[in-house]
C-alpha cells in the first residue's frame, strides 16, 4: 500500500467542491473507467507549507497503487505504507467519518440516517424547544461516542476513556461537524454528506482488524473523502 | 546596577527538538497568524540552572530542587547515613538507625513543611501504603543550601531522640542566605506564604522569527508505524524543526538584591551568570540525537528605569521570504542583505527599538554584540549591565 500527500492547484477544485475532489482524486488513482475504488483520501490543512501555496488544497490518500501524474497537481509525496502495530500499543488516531446508521424502512429499502440529525430530530419529537436544543457540535459529540463504541472493537482498537467535564467518557475530541450538499453534474441527484472529525487516543486490541480498517477505511462516503483512519504511535 | 536590565537574544538552532509537548511534538505558538516553534521558559530556566556554566559561576550559591525530601529523611534515618549523604544516594552508614514507622512519621513531618498540609488523610485504612505513597508524592520544592543544612541538623536531632519533631523545630524555611537561583527565578510553597520568593527575572518563551511547519502530520508518522518492533532496522523518525529564535529576558535588579538580602555583589554575579547562560546554554532536549547546542548570534542588552517591554512585535510579521514585501522594505539593500534572515531579524529588532524610543519619547541605554559581523563581546555586555 502507499500513502501519498497530494497538493492540487485550487483550479482543479473550483466548481463544486466535494464532487470535484472526488473527480480529481479519481483521476490520480484510477487507470480506467472499469477500475473499482481502491483508495481512500482525506482533505487536510496546508497552511501554505511544504510545497503548498496559500489556497492550495492538500490531500492524504491511502491506495493500492501509487498515484499517477495528472494536470493541476502541484506536488506529490509518496511513501510506502505497511503499518505494523502490536496489541496493547497506544496510538493517537484521527478520523473523518460520515456518521450514519443504516435502517431498513417498511418497504425493506436501506436508508442511511445521519446520527447527529437523527438525535436532533428525536430530541425535538420529545418536546425539546428549538431554542433549547444543544448545538449540532454538542449533539455530534454525544452521538459519535455511541456510534464509535459500537464499532471500534471491529476496527481493532479500544478508545481510551477519561474523566472529562461531563463525567467519564471517551478520550476523544470532536473537532468539527459539517454538512455538505451538492448535485451531481449532468442531471444527477442531490447528495448530502455529513462529516465528523475525530481525534483521540486508543489502545490497539486486534492488529489485524486495525490494519484492515487502515487499508479499507471506516464507514460510508469513502468516495467523498470520509473513512480514512490515520494513526500514529502516541 | 539600574533597575531594569533587558536582554534581547537571537539564537539559531539547527534541526532540533528542544522542547516537546505531551505528544512528543516540538512546542509551537501562533503569532501574527503564522506558526512558530517555541521553547517554554521553564525549559530554558532549567537548562541554565543545571548548566556547568552556572555551577562554575555561582557554585555553592545554587539551591536544590527536589521532590524527595521525605524519602531522603526516611532513608537517612533507617539506613544510618547523614541527610546530605542520603541525597547523594548513599545508604548503609554507621550512624544509629531508628524504626521504619517512626522514621516515616519524622519524614512526613519534615517534608510537610514544604507543601500543603495533608494530615486530613490520616487515620484512613491502609495507612502504611498511604504514608509511603505520600512520601513519594511530594511537589517539587526549591531549597537553599542553608535550608538543607537546617534539615540535616534536624534529622540528626530526631535520630537522637527518635521522636517526631515539634512545631517549633520545624521552622526550617529561611530567607537569609538565599540561594541565587531561587532569588532569580522565585519559588512558591503552597503552605508557607511568607517564604515564597517572587522571581526577579522574567523569562520569555523563545520563538522563531519566521514561520515553521512542524513535521508532525500523519503522513510523516507513516515511517514511525513501520518501525521494526524488535528495535533493529531503523529507528523511526522523530519530529524536529530548525529556526532562528528570539528570546527576551527582563531582570528586576532591585527585587533581585532584595531577594538576596541586600547582597549586591552576589546580585551582580548572578546577573552576569544569567546573561552568559542565556547566550551560551541551549535547552537539553534531544541533544544526543541532534547536537543542537548553539551560542547566541546576537544579543542586545538594555538598562534603565523605564518600564520594560519585549521587542517580539518586531516579528509579528514572520520573516519569510516574500519577494513583493522584500522589494519595498529592503529596496536599498544589497541582494545578500535582503535574503539574509539573520540580518533582517537584527534590522527589524533595532528599528522597532528606535521607533519605540521615538514615539514614547525616551530611550534606554544599550549595548550589543553581533557574531556574524564580529562586533562587540559578551564581556562588554556583562560589564555594561552591571555598571
Amino acid at each position: 500500500m502507499y500513502m501519498s500527500r497530494i497538493v492540487f492547484d485550487p483550479r482543479a477544485l473550483i466548481r463544486n467542491h466535494l464532487y470535484d475532489e472526488h473527480q480529481a482524486l479519481w483521476k490520480v488513482f484510477s487507470d480506467g473507467p472499469e477500475r473499482r475504488r481502491d483508495f481512500l483520501f482525506r482533505r487536510i490543512e496546508t497552511d501554505g507549507a511544504r510545497g503548498a501555496g496559500a489556497g492550495d488544497v492538500a490531500y492524504l490518500a491511502v491506495s493500492k497503487r501509487p498515484p499517477v501524474e495528472s494536470g493541476l497537481i502541484r506536488r506529490v509525496d509518496v511513501k510506502e505504507y505497511a503499518p505494523r502495530v502490536d496489541a496493547g500499543e497506544r496510538v493517537l488516531f484521527s478520523l473523518r467519518v460520515n456518521p450514519v446508521r443504516k435502517i431498513h424502512d417498511e418497504n425493506g429499502r436501506q436508508v442511511r440516517y445521519d446520527i447527529v440529525q437523527d438525535l436532533r430530530m428525536r430530541m425535538m419529537s420529545e418536546g425539546v424547544a428549538k431554542d433549547k436544543l444543544p448545538t449540532r457540535q454538542e449533539l455530534a459529540e454525544e452521538a459519535i461516542e455511541a456510534w464509535l463504541a459500537q464499532r471500534s472493537a471491529g476496527f481493532g482498537f479500544d478508545v481510551e476513556r477519561a474523566e472529562g467535564w461531563r463525567g467519564a467518557g471517551m478520550n476523544l475530541v470532536v473537532e468539527r461537524y459539517e454538512y455538505d450538499t451538492f448535485r451531481k453534474p449532468k442531471g444527477g441527484g442531490r447528495v448530502t454528506v455529513a462529516t465528523v472529525d475525530l481525534r483521540g487516543f486508543a489502545t490497539v486490541t486486534d492488529p489485524e482488524a486495525l490494519t484492515r480498517a487502515l487499508y479499507e477505511g471506516i464507514g460510508p462516503a469513502k468516495a467523498f473523502g470520509c473513512g480514512l483512519l490515520l494513526i500514529r504511535r502516541a | 546596577m539600574q533597575k531594569y536590565i533587558q536582554l534581547h537574544v537571537l539564537t539559531s538552532y539547527p534541526a532540533s527538538n528542544l522542547n516537546r509537548d505531551d505528544l512528543g511534538r516540538p512546542k509551537t505558538v501562533v503569532m501574527g497568524n503564522s506558526q512558530r516553534l517555541r521553547i517554554s521558559s521553564q525549559s530554558v530556566k532549567r537548562a541554565w540552572r543545571t548548566s556547568e556554566l552556572f555551577q562554575q559561576e555561582l557554585g555553592a550559591e545554587i539551591g536544590v530542587r527536589t521532590k524527595s525530601i521525605g524519602i531522603y529523611v526516611h532513608q537517612a534515618l533507617t539506613t544510618g547515613v547523614g541527610f546530605g549523604d542520603a541525597m547523594e544516594g548513599a545508604s548503609g552508614g554507621s550512624l544509629p538507625t531508628i524504626k521504619d514507622k517512626a522514621a516515616r512519621e519524622i519524614a512526613r513531618a519534615i517534608a510537610g513543611v514544604f507543601r500543603a498540609n495533608k494530615s486530613a488523610e490520616k487515620g484512613k485504612k491502609d495507612e502504611e501504603a498511604k504514608a509511603k505513597a505520600e512520601l513519594e508524592k511530594e511537589p517539587l520544592a526549591h531549597l537553599s543550601r542553608a535550608e538543607l543544612a537546617g534539615i540535616a541538623a534536624l534529622v540528626e536531632e530526631c535520630r537522637e531522640s527518635g521522636k517526631t519533631p515539634e512545631k517549633d523545630a520545624l521552622e526550617l524555611l529561611r530567607r537569609d542566605n538565599m540561594a541565587v537561583d531561587i532569588a532569580l527565578f522565585g519559588r512558591m510553597l503552597a503552605k508557607n506564604k511568607p517564604f515564597n520568593i517572587e522571581a526577579a527575572v522574567q523569562v520569555g518563551h523563545p520563538m522563531t522569527v519566521h514561520s515553521v511547519e512542524v513535521e508532525d502530520d500523519f503522513f510523516t508518522a507513516v515511517d514511525d508505524l513501520n518501525r521494526d518492533s524488535t528495535g533493529a532496522g531503523h529507528m523511526g523518525v522523530s519530529e524536529y524543526g530548525a529556526g532562528l529564535f528570539y528570546h527576551y529576558i527582563c531582570i528586576d535588579t532591585e527585587l533581585l538584591v532584595r531577594n538576596l538580602n541586600g547582597n549586591e555583589e552576589l546580585a551582580e554575579r548572578a546577573v552576569r551568570a544569567l546573561t552568559k547562560a542565556c547566550c551560551m546554554i541551549s535547552p537539553t532536549g534531544k541533544q544526543n540525537s541532534y547536537a543542537s547546542r548553539s551560542y547566541a548570534s546576537y544579543c542586545l542588552a538594555e538598562r534603565g528605569d523605564i518600564q520594560p517591554r519585549t521587542l517580539a512585535a518586531a516579528y509579528l510579521e514572520p520573516l519569510d521570504f516574500k519577494p513583493e514585501v522584500e522589494a519595498v522594505n529592503y529596496s536599498g539593500c544589497a541582494d545578500s542583505e535582503r535574503k539574509n534572515l539573520f540580518n533582517r531579524a537584527v534590522t527589524e529588532l533595532t528599528t522597532l527599538r528606535e521607533n519605540y524610543g521615538k514615539v514614547y519619547g525616551f530611550q534606554t541605554e544599550s549595548a550589543s554584540f553581533n557574531v556574524p559581523k564580529g562586533v562587540g563581546s559578551l564581556d562588554e555586555i556583562c560589564n555594561f549591565i552591571t555598571e
